[in-house]
């Protein structure tokens, strides 16, 4: 019995410890976006600078360790992927109100005449993984997020 | 790592065989452990600890079970922990996601969670563990003393991530008993290569095919498209894991291993039946040995046995994923596998060998459609297109490019998913062992090639 009794307190340990960690690798995006832009999904997008990312997320790329923003430039598309790289995580909740944020402001946009735009809006992949904020709009967002999963 | 990895093909395996050969006999499942623990560490340098704990509590508890069972006293009580913490740890990477999400979608409610990666190859190891656990209480093999030959077991890096799922009572004598020749290590080699060039000359351009035609808008698809699409997945998933199988089959070859065969051309099939017979044969024969048989098997009232089938099924479909896409496409095998057995299955017989072939595929094209879809209505929204209940055109210019540039390559997939390709080779092969050799080179230089120009393409059947 103590030896079921330790095995267990091992385990459940070791399962609260990777829960809190998140169990993300510390890899560099750029490792990372090798793996997604070649992704038929991304290909649709383009690499944003980090001004345009002020611009359309209203978050800065300066208070992060990495950022990763890919946007469809065409006007009625809403594809985009956006992935963050904290500094720590209690950066998690001002990059997850941003991207409500991004996503509530889209919604309003579209609403009314994009329905196909605002559906896929509504099924926008958004989690944290470790340090990493992922976020993506797209017609397959899973396929993307699989992508970037099996990267980190 | 990945097999069709350069790194692992140019550093790996080549350190790893240099010292697996250097070593004495009694050290080389010590080479193998540590390689193969740094083989699963590289893509999972926490989950490691995962595994190493499943090694070492089921060999423990497999020792009080087989203790308590010599010596009268069953050992019940420990083989039913083993087995519910065996799953609660499956089911806790596996299952929590997707359980939080039906409770949020069932009750409405946002009950936040974090979901977790899910470690590499813990379906597979997890029903490793269990197929020697439950062996060992029905004392159908002798119980591991040896704790660095347990974890190898478990660990054995040709078989960790993808299977085939080994049983222990299928390896236990080679843990300390194998004999590798050249002839055997050449064999090994070759298959790997082979496993190889299916992976990255085959899968991953079946999969370019299948991804293309996924991210069509809606205005650009087109039936044709999408049966070209739900061809192209077809191709994709058998050449990957059939792939991945060849060369996890091959290393263990090169390293004195006999694994058990997992793919035997499942789509020259003449039924759905057959399919499964072909079709991860491992995975197939776990679910028989471990669920379907103590279920009761066919030797039950039909009502029963229809009851054991749907069970197993489910379950086979839930042991690929935490989706309901899963458990539907589970299920759906199920009920064919059912109407063949009690309804159609005698007619099927009785068809001309095209038409069987032809109904087969059907049904396997269909189920993939299920397998790759990432919502039911995915699903549904696919198979109106397939099937003229989405007002799509026959053919457009996307399907038309499609057929146009791909027409070779599904011809060589088609040819390449039976028999006749490796019978020629192997007739190529006793006439002139020179001219396989510069075959065999071939592949492996342009896999590589690919490899080199190519960005990561993981194994379809890692996320399971």
């Amino acid at each position: 019995m103590l030896k079921k009794t330790i095995f267990l307190v091992i385990l459940f340990a070791f399962l609260a410890f990777v829960y809190n960690s998140g169990n993300a690798k510390d890899i560099s995006l750029k490792s990372v976006e090798k793996s997604l832009v070649a992704n038929e999904q991304i290909q649709v997008m383009e690499k944003c600078n980090d001004r345009q990312l002020n611009q359309f997320i209203k978050l800065s790329a300066s208070s992060f360790s990495e950022v990763l923003y890919y946007k469809n430039q065409e006007a009625l598309r809403v594809d985009e992927l956006l992935i963050v790289k904290l500094k720590d995580k209690s950066q998690t909740q001002i990059v997850n109100d941003a991207i409500d944020e991004r996503i509530a402001s889209q919604i309003k946009i579209f609403d009314g005449y994009g329905p196909e735009q605002v559906a896929q809006l509504k099924n926008a992949k958004i989690f944290n993984k470790g340090n990493y904020v992922f976020f993506c709009v797209s017609k397959k967002p899973d396929k993307v997020a699989e992508v970037f999963k099996n990267a980190i | 790592m990945l097999f069709s990895s350069i790194y692992f093909i140019y550093y790996f395996l080549p350190i790893l065989l240099a010292l697996y050969f250097i070593a004495p006999d009694k050290y080389r499942n010590t080479v193998m452990l540590i390689f193969s623990l740094i083989f699963y560490s590289w893509g999972e340098p926490v989950y490691v600890f995962l595994m190493i704990f499943s090694a070492i509590f089921n060999y423990s508890m497999a020792i009080d079970i087989h203790r308590d069972s010599s010596t009268g006293r069953g050992g019940r009580g420990t083989f039913i922990f083993t087995v519910v913490v065996n799953l609660f740890i499956l089911g806790f990477f596996k299952y929590y996601g997707f359980l939080m999400d039906t409770v949020n979608g069932i009750l409405g409610t946002d009950i936040k969670y974090t979901a977790l990666a899910l470690p590499i190859g813990i379906s597979f190891y997890t029903f490793q563990a269990l197929s020697y656990i439950v062996d060992v209480y029905r004392q159908k093999v002798g119980v591991q003393k040896n704790l660095l030959d347990f974890t190898l077991y478990l660990a054995l890096f040709p078989q960790l991530i993808a299977g085939p799922v080994v049983q222990y009572k299928d390896i236990e004598d080679q843990l300390h008993n194998r004999t590798i020749t050249l002839s055997e290590f050449g064999i090994g080699a070759e298959r790997f290569i082979l496993g190889l060039g299916k992976k990255v000359l085959l899968a991953n351009n079946f999969g370019a095919v299948y991804s293309y035609v996924s991210s069509l808008s809606s205005d650009d698809q087109s039936v044709a498209g999408l049966w070209i699409g739900a061809f192209a997945f077809t191709l994709q998933i058998y050449f990957d894991f059939s792939g991945y199988s060849d060369m996890a089959i091959g290393l263990g070859k090169m390293f004195g291993f006999t694994f058990v065969e997992n793919f035997n051309y499942p789509y020259i099939s003449k039924s759905i039946t057959e399919f499964w017979r072909r079709w991860h044969i491992s995975l197939s024969s776990w679910f028989r040995d471990y669920l379907y048989l103590p279920l009761g098997g066919n030797r039950v009232r039909v009502s029963r046995h229809i009851i054991n089938l749907l069970i197993v099924w489910a379950l086979t479909g839930m042991w690929h994923g935490a989706s309901w896409n899963f458990i539907i496409w589970g299920m759906y095998y199920g009920i064919l596998l059912i109407l063949e057995k009690y309804l159609w299955g005698d007619r099927i017989n009785t068809l001309s060998p095209r038409i069987q072939s032809f109904y087969t595929m059907f049904f396997v094209v269909i189920g993939w459609v299920i397998f790759s879809s990432d919502s039911l209505n995915e699903v549904i929204g696919s198979l109106q297109g397939m099937f003229f209940l989405s007002g799509k055109s026959l053919i457009n210019s996307s399907a038309l490019y499609l057929i146009r540039t791909n027409l070779v390559l599904f011809a060589i997939g088609i040819l390449a998913s039976t028999p006749e390709v490796i019978k020629q080779y192997k007739t190529l092969i006793s006439r002139n062992k020179v001219i396989a050799l510069i075959m065999l080179m071939l592949v492996l230089v342009l896999s590589t090639a690919y490899l080199v120009y190519s960005s990561y393409n993981p194994f379809l059947y890692f996320r399971f």
